[in-house]
């Protein structure tokens, strides 16, 4: 049976120049009630307006120029507005993105429970707490009382993620949208997010629309997908058949960026290693209690770390938030000094602050940012961006610079059109080749890239690996690969290290690690990373 | 760190921040060109007393010892409430400017208790039908009110009021020390003039705050889980908005003391300020130094209060500020 | 984040030069834009083109308006047009330099404190509190009490008062920018810490600073008109709009003309400067930057 059918839905978002951009063009589905449909697509592909849309909401400055959405067979999008607030929460919920946002910053998660609950529910006084101490025990929450007296920004991400859903579930809603429900989670408390999610579907039968950017989640999720891409659905079938026998070019694309979970072809090692560590630790100070008090340390960020990286090889180091991976980068680079035990880089003492380090190892050893719209001066030119570089590390008068600069670009896919650019105004994937171009410049020995693809989407960040790739078979660079991903980690280390609370639990040969990982948290995050794992499609060609 | 230990360091802040103050203030007034005795003695007096004679009295006076000394001893005064004599009548500083001073402590007191609650009113009613007919009045009425300066505004009204339509006194003839109850009759135009400069820039701060916050993930949520558009403005973004605003706030009330000034000048109102003017013009120091840390103290006081309000009102403020 | 807000963006931000157009079609910040050029240009040459002396007493006090004065005369019976349009000159020269002064020396002290940090830091920070804490006007009395009311004894008091506020808001734009990565490359290439403050962050104060010159000004504009007004700031017999409303309120009940003239010439290039930057700061996305 029917409960939700969408026809022919246009949203459009006014233009500043005037004009319209259509972010939803003629889409229609059917969902049945208890069904559960899987809506994929990168960013911009409007996937986030279509959920909004289907609680009859609009972001601002948005539009619905055409289409219905049909409930049970009304058309919720011509209901008048205290209608839509009625039926929200009640018959249609969403999961928003980033729980730390969606929750209102200064009221008590159980505060905000309770709005919802007395909203839907109908309850006052003691019976509301309690059935917002129940709500919060059915989302497994150990102690919901202490939750529940917390503001978001005390819990956890893995917590607030559970509240979002509590409040969403709280009304019963036949319907639940989820958007993007665990992009900012950890794999391991994204599984039990999720089964939380597919626990409240069995009990209540409400049907689940799901979207994201990560096909694979939504694989295991979802019986039904839509593949979304400018606004329309270019593809649908069901989760085997996307992953599998993609039918559509935009699609197969997709489908053949997914990193793969399996270890790159072995190579021989150079014998001398390039970068070690042993006995590595590192602890961060805390804030003075009061002016003036020596500073303390906090706990150990990084636990007697030890590892060797050979030339022209690449570590990848794996593990979730908190597991000290980016504070390794950080000790190699020179943004953190004063660790403890040995890091030694070309059998020489490594560590201290970048500007106390001699400019020979300071070009040797570089680095590429998480975030390329930070780690570039928004207030500076693409050309010279790279050109400082040059000149920084080479000495090189400012014209030759500037050559140099222009040919490493284009190598890297920066034409001369975007040369004269400002870093906004290029696209995320286009920024970040500036970056790598500009840690190139260098013409490094070791580079550390810190979750260098984390901010991209999936055809990108493809791409992104692509160069990094070429750079090394190229330039016989060795790279320190930084993420929290280990799927895009085993696609491009030799050797993998994996963190938790700053300490090893495995480190050896790429295929040793995901084929047989001793260690038990190993063995959950492979896990974690290799369900619903896709046979690998045919390749298909990558437009630059 | 808990909210009790941050209100407690803010308080140390503040505590410090007055006596930073009175070093500027005494500073300001007793170092620069013109001390303390040249500035009491007329210039052909001056001009008939030889150096000896001059430094004679600068010993007697006290003020030929070194600054710092000085210093401490003028704060060891203030600390006890003792501003010395006005140097033209003699009489207390603190007796002459006690009347004046509650005077302008009721008019200041009743614009900042008004101003920001009419901005809030206001700026609600605008974000509940943004782009509506009320908020592009108000948005553009309150630009062009808060750059009108004050004695613009005040002379306005008067002629509005005095003028064209006589129903309010032009001039307040009172005595300064009247009761302070006789003030609240003749009050109406000063606040009037007052709080339009002050609400027009609350206004606009609060009114940019909470279409920020009704553009947030949070109050989207609120709205998507079935939420009044009410209820979303006044519980889900109304607090965290008002915290820019109380910052300015304190500020305006600071501003207060300097808009009451003109203000006072304006309708010839017995207070504070027009102590200051005429302290100003007759170079009384003492005076001048006994209203500026009055002044200062309560714009200090009122930061204080606005972090207190801030600390209650955003929970994220008591981590983020020892981080 | 996956976010379909993204594209407009990088559409606007390629056409850089229209938004100047499109900001200037908007008729609000069209006029107040026209109306800043014309005060500024009536300030700088007056001198060249009013009709009479400006403390010239030529006739009759209080003389209506006519051919030969075409705003009347005012009190001492001086022509009144004249005055009107040299009366902004000192104001603004004084607010100009002073505030230029202010923002030089504040971005300085704000930059290398927001990067920096350390004692001297907290040490700024709680003497720009202490500043601050001292309502403006208050300040400023002192200040002129000590300096005089010369000129450049006033920009110099503008320029002190001033730059406890610049130092505030730039140090904390500064803080904000110095945590982001591109920061964190320069100090990896090892450039030296001026250069980073020159090179990288300076650059990005500049919207800051955009915005808050021209505010600044025509707030020390009302701030002098008002120390004229009450005989604290430019003395007579300079034409000042500040003096002339004080003059006028003498004879407000029987003249109440005599003080619009000042008063709408004053507030008109108040008014003027901030529905421009408004507007500016829209078009260009800096509302972010208005108000700090």
């Amino acid at each position: 049976m029917t409960l939700l059918r969408v026809e022919g839905l246009v949203v459009a978002y006014r233009d500043p120049a005037g004009g319209e951009r259509r972010a939803v063009d003629g889409v229609s589905f059917t969902l049945a009630r208890g069904g559960a449909l899987g809506i994929v697509g990168e960013s911009g592909c409007g996937k986030s307006t279509l959920a909004r849309a289907l609680l009859a909401h609009g972001r601002p400055g948005s539009r619905f120029t055409a289409g219905q959405v049909l409930l049970d067979g009304t058309d919720i999008l011509a209901a008048t507005p205290a209608e839509r607030t009625r039926l929200r929460g009640r018959r249609v919920a969403l999961v928003p993105q980033n729980p730390l946002q969606a929750l209102t910053p200064h009221l008590t998660i159980g505060a905000q429970l309770q709005e919802v609950l007395a909203r839907h529910r109908g309850l006052r006084g003691t019976a509301l707490r309690t059935a917002m101490l129940d709500l919060l025990a059915a989302m497994q929450i150990a102690d919901p009382a202490t939750l529940a007296a917390r503001y978001p920004h005390e819990a956890s991400g893995g917590q607030r993620q559970r509240v979002v859903i509590a409040a969403a579930v709280a009304g019963e809603p036949d319907l639940l949208v989820l958007d993007e429900p665990t992009t900012a989670l950890d794999k391991s408390t994204e599984a039990q997010v999720l089964a939380l999610v597919q626990a409240q579907q069995a009990r209540t039968g409400c049907a689940l629309v799901y979207v994201s950017h990560d096909l694979r989640t939504i694989a295991a999720t979802c019986q039904e997908i839509l593949v979304m891409h400018g606004g329309r659905v270019v593809e649908r079938g069901t989760a085997d058949e996307v992953l599998t026998s993609p039918r559509e070019p935009y699609t197969r694309n997709l489908v053949g960026a997914l990193p793969q979970l399996a270890p790159r072809p072995a190579r021989q090692a150079p014998p001398l290693p390039l970068l070690e560590a042993q006995g590595l630790g590192f602890a961060y100070t805390r804030p003075r209690a009061l002016p003036f008090l020596p500073r303390r340390p906090g706990p150990a960020a990084l636990d007697a770390i030890g590892f060797t990286l050979a030339p022209g090889r690449t570590l990848g180091v794996v593990g979730e938030s908190g597991s000290g991976k980016s504070t390794l980068g950080g000790l190699v680079c020179g943004l953190l000094a004063g660790h403890a035990g040995a890091l030694r880089f070309d059998n020489a003492a490594l560590g201290g602050a970048a500007r106390h380090r001699p400019l020979a190892l300071r070009r040797r050893v570089q680095m590429i940012f998480q975030d390329p719209a930070a780690s570039l001066n928004p207030r500076h030119r693409v050309l010279d961006l790279v050109a400082r570089a040059f000149t920084a590390y080479h000495a090189l008068p400012a014209a030759t610079a500037r050559t140099r600069a222009e040919a490493l670009l284009a190598g890297i896919g920066i034409g001369a059109e975007l040369l004269r650019r400002m870093p906004g105004e290029l696209s995320g994937g286009q920024q970040q080749r500036v970056a790598i171009a500009r840690a190139f410049a260098a013409e490094p020995e070791l580079v550390v890239c810190d979750e260098i693809t984390s901010a991209l989407d999936v055809t990108i960040q493809a791409q992104v690996l692509d160069v990094m790739r070429n750079m090394q078979r190229d330039r016989g660079v060795a790279y320190l690969f930084i993420s929290h991903d280990l799927a895009v980690v085993s696609e491009m280390a030799d050797d993998i290290l994996v963190l938790h609370h700053g300490r090893i639990r495995a480190l050896g040969p790429a295929a040793e690690v995901l084929g047989a990982p001793a260690d038990a948290y190993t063995r959950a995050l492979v896990a974690a990373f290799s369900s619903r794992r896709a046979a690998a499609p045919t390749p298909v060609p990558i437009p630059a | 760190m808990g909210a009790t230990g941050l209100a407690l360091r803010r308080l140390a802040a503040s505590l410090l921040v007055l006596l930073l103050v009175s070093a500027v203030v005494y500073w300001g007034t007793a170092v620069l060109p013109g001390d303390a005795l040249t500035a009491v003695l007329p210039m052909d007096v001056l001009q008939t007393i030889s150096p000896e004679e001059l430094a004679r009295k600068r010993a007697e006076l006290g003020i030929d010892r070194p600054h710092l000394v000085q210093f401490a001893e003028f704060l060891g005064r203030i600390a006890q409430l003792d501003f010395g004599r006005t140097t033209v009548t003699r009489e207390a500083v603190l007796e002459r400017i006690d009347h004046p001073l509650r005077n302008s402590l009721i008019l200041a007191g009743l614009t900042a208790i008004a101003a920001p609650l009419a901005a809030i009113a206001l700026a609600v009613a605008s974000v509940l039908r943004p782009r509506g007919r009320l908020d592009a009045t108000l948005t553009g009425g309150t630009l062009f009110a808060y750059s009108l300066p004050e004695f613009v505004t005040g002379n306005l009204l008067i002629i509005l009021f005095a003028v064209l339509l006589p129903v309010a006194p032009a001039v307040i003839m009172l005595p300064t020390t009247a009761p302070s109850l006789d003030i609240l009759g003749v009050i109406a135009l000063p606040i009037a003039t007052l709080i339009l400069g002050g609400i027009a820039y609350q206004y606009r701060l609060l009114r940019a705050a909470l279409i920020e916050a009704l553009d947030s993930d949070y109050c989207e949520r609120a709205r998507l889980s079935g939420a009044s558009e009410w209820r979303v403005v006044v519980r889900h973004a109304l607090p965290a908005a008002l915290v820019p605003m109380l910052s300015a706030t304190a500020q305006f009330v600071s501003s207060l003391i300097s808009g009451g000034i003109v203000i006072e000048f304006i309708f010839g109102f017995p207070g504070i300020g027009q102590e200051l003017v005429q302290a100003i013009s007759t170079r009384d120091i003492p005076s001048v130094q006994a209203i500026a840390l009055f002044g200062a103290s309560a714009v200090v006081l009122c930061n204080f209060a606005a972090d207190l309000m801030i600390l209650a009102l955003d929970p994220r403020v008591r981590r983020r500020s020892h981080a | 984040m996956p976010n379909a807000a993204t594209a407009p963006l990088a559409s606007a931000t390629a056409h850089r030069p229209s938004r100047l157009l499109r900001a200037l079609r908007r008729p609000t910040t069209g006029i107040a834009t026209l109306a800043v050029v014309l005060h500024l240009l009536m300030a700088a040459t007056a001198p060249l083109w009013v009709p009479h002396d400006t403390s010239a007493m030529l006739d009759s006090p209080l003389a209506p308006p006519g051919a030969e004065f075409w705003f009347g005369t005012d009190l001492l019976g001086r022509d009144y047009f004249s005055r009107i349009v040299s009366g902004g000159q000192v104001a603004l020269l004084v607010a100009a330099l002073g505030v230029a002064g202010a923002l030089a020396i504040g971005t300085l002290i704000g930059l290398a404190c927001g990067y920096l940090r350390g004692a001297a830091d907290e040490a700024v920070g709680r003497l720009v509190d202490a500043l601050m804490a001292i309502p403006e006007f208050l300040l400023i009395s002192i200040l002129v009490l000590a300096f005089g009311k010369s000129l450049p004894a006033l920009a110099a008091v503008v320029a002190l008062v001033y730059v406890a506020g610049v130092v505030r808001v730039v140090r904390a734009r500064t803080i904000a920018l110095a945590a982001q990565d591109f920061v964190r490359a320069a100090e990896l290439r090892g450039e030296p810490r001026l250069a980073t403050l020159l090179r990288e962050l300076l650059p990005n104060l500049l919207p800051l600073l955009a915005v808050e010159a021209p505010v600044r000004i025509s707030a020390a504009v009302l701030r002098i008109s008002a120390l004229s007004f009450l005989g604290l700031g430019i003395s007579p017999p300079t034409p000042d709009w500040g003096l002339m409303v004080q003059e006028a309120m003498t004879v407000i009940l029987t003249d109440p003309w005599l003080l619009l003239f000042p008063a709408a010439m004053l507030s008109s290039f108040v008014v003027a400067v901030n529905f421009a930057v408004d507007g500016f700061a829209a078009a260009y996305g800096l509302r972010g930057e208005a108000g700090a």
